[in-house]
């Protein structure tokens, strides 16, 4: 359990000279170090930068599916290491690039995550898991299909879906439409925003696209090989 | 010993030499290259029998529980370095449990089977118990290695699926359950084909044995059953054993998958 109660005051995410390291060979090697930056409640803030830097192990280290080499990272004022990693990532939903299914139908991959014990969200009725579909643009008649048939954008959607049904309060999100078809694309950033208005959460999107990165409407945060800097939504940024 | 035993020498050993020689022919004629590890094979089977035998004639002479289990306990160690050789994925720590494993479960099924079941007296009468042991071990090392091989090779192969689950708030064992029970499962089908067609297909070492040593063949039937349902639960317990330990093993401290499995 938690150390301490979390601040009322303490921002949702606070990451402080993080330092991400890769194994190579017998050694390690740097990918970025210096990261510093914090988010606050209900935003969407895309994170950019070259690809190489570590914006995906950033994500995973946050809910500790990567360890960090150094640095500092809390969650509403609570230090992460002091969490259990199951109840930290109930409370911060990370999503894979690519959604992995278990073998079965749409349904039976929905509603599996309220078989784990540290997830205390009561178990969504048909209504509302037609409701969430419905939300991303996909007709309940999906729940019946299998989900090695499903399209890339449909997949991407309800691995969505079923993030979202264990109420997660920070998403970070890989690259979610890269490779997605527009129409797809559209109903997911529909449904990020709709979400972090209803909810007050908030999101971290790694990003490269340059449109979608300003309709996402933070100041996205450009990480590099040493510290992570914030750049305006327009201009620095030249082509 | 029966009178109908027909006891065998030296000669006769030459003689079956003829039929090793056969397959170097076979080796020449198609090209296989396998001539030398013929020749190897045929001294080593020669040399590593005639040392076990060797070895079970002092131990069945003395009579003591003290050897009985250091025999025991070597033929243990053997076998825990072949399941270790067998592993495509190397975890540190998983070899450990190998062994651990095939101890203690051998052990424990070894002496149910001598003491309760055959009521052998004393329970490591040597002529039952290392027999016995080492039917348990031979079975039980290819459960073990067949359960741990797959479990560790699952775990890096699906990677992704399990750090999806354990994205969704599982815990380590929620996120594995399905490739422990899937490893289980594998460790333990050899053993339960073994058992559809004993009999049927194939008369089993020990059953022969006995026969040709002039018991009857209700007398070997009964034993074989014996040993059938005795290797049942040692391949059961060896497998799920070692699943069980090594699940400790593939994840670190934050809960997800230690890096030698992740492929970084």
């Amino acid at each position: 359990m938690t150390a301490n109660p979390s601040e009322p005051s303490a921002p949702l995410l606070q990451v402080q000279e993080l330092r991400l390291e890769v194994p190579d060979g017998r050694k390690t090697r740097c990918l970025s170090s210096g990261v510093n930056f914090q988010l606050e409640g209900s935003t969407i803030t895309p994170i950019i930068g070259p690809s190489g830097v570590g914006k995906s192990t950033l994500l995973k280290a946050i809910v500790r599916l990567y360890p960090y080499a150094d640095g500092k990272i809390f969650y509403y004022g609570n230090e992460i290491g002091e969490i259990p990693p199951p109840r930290l990532r109930t409370k911060i939903g990370f999503m894979q690039q690519r959604p992995v299914f278990e073998s079965g139908l749409v349904r039976e991959n929905l509603l599996e995550p309220f078989s784990f014990r540290c997830v205390k969200t009561e178990k969504p009725t048909e209504e509302k898991l037609a409701e969430e579909l419905d939300q991303v643009g996909l007709d309940s008649s999906i729940l019946d299909q299998n989900v090695d048939v499903l399209s890339g954008g449909e997949a991407q959607r309800v691995g969505f879906v079923r993030l979202l049904l264990i109420q997660p309060e920070l998403l970070l999100l890989d690259e979610p439409t890269a490779n997605l078809d527009p129409e797809s694309t559209k109903k997911i950033l529909g449904r990020i925003k709709r979400w972090t208005e209803e909810t007050g959460g908030s999101a971290l999107w790694v990003a490269h696209d340059r449109s979608l990165i300003q309709k996402l409407g933070m100041p996205p945060l450009r990480m590099l090989r040493s510290g992570m800097k914030a750049v305006g939504v327009k201009g620095s940024d030249k082509k | 010993m029966n009178d109908s035993y027909i006891s065998l020498g030296p000669i006769n050993i030459l003689i079956a030499a003829g039929f090793v020689m056969l397959a170097g022919l076979i080796s020449v004629f198609f090209q296989l290259g396998l001539l030398k590890k013929l020749a190897v094979g045929m001294a080593r089977t020669a040399l590593q029998l005639l040392l076990a035998g060797a070895a079970l004639a002092t131990v069945f002479g003395l009579q003591h529980i003290g050897l009985v289990l250091l025999l025991g306990l070597v033929m243990t160690l053997l076998a825990g370095r072949e399941v270790m050789a067998r592993l495509k994925v190397k975890l540190k720590g998983a070899g450990m449990d190998a062994l651990l494993t095939m101890t203690i479960t051998s052990f424990v099924v070894a002496v149910m089977v001598t003491g309760v079941v055959i009521g052998a007296k004393p329970f490591w009468k040597p002529s039952v118990f290392i027999p016995l042991l080492g039917m348990i071990l031979g079975n039980s090392l290819n459960g073990i290695s067949l359960s741990l091989d797959s479990f560790l090779t699952t775990c890096a192969k699906q990677r992704h699926r399990i750090e999806a689950r354990l994205a969704l708030g599982a815990s380590p064992n929620e996120a594995l359950q399905p490739i422990v029970r899937e490893a289980i499962r594998t460790g333990m089908i050899p053993m339960t084909n073994a058992m559809a067609i004993v009999g049927i297909v194939s008369l089993p070492g020990m059953m022969t044995g006995q026969l040709i040593a002039g018991a009857d063949p209700m007398d070997a039937v009964m034993y074989q059953i014996v040993v059938m349902y005795m290797l049942a639960a040692a391949v059961a317990l060896g497998s799920s054993g070692v699943v069980l330990l090594a699940r400790k093993r593939v994840m670190n401290r934050d809960m997800t998958l230690r890096q030698e499995l992740t492929g970084y």
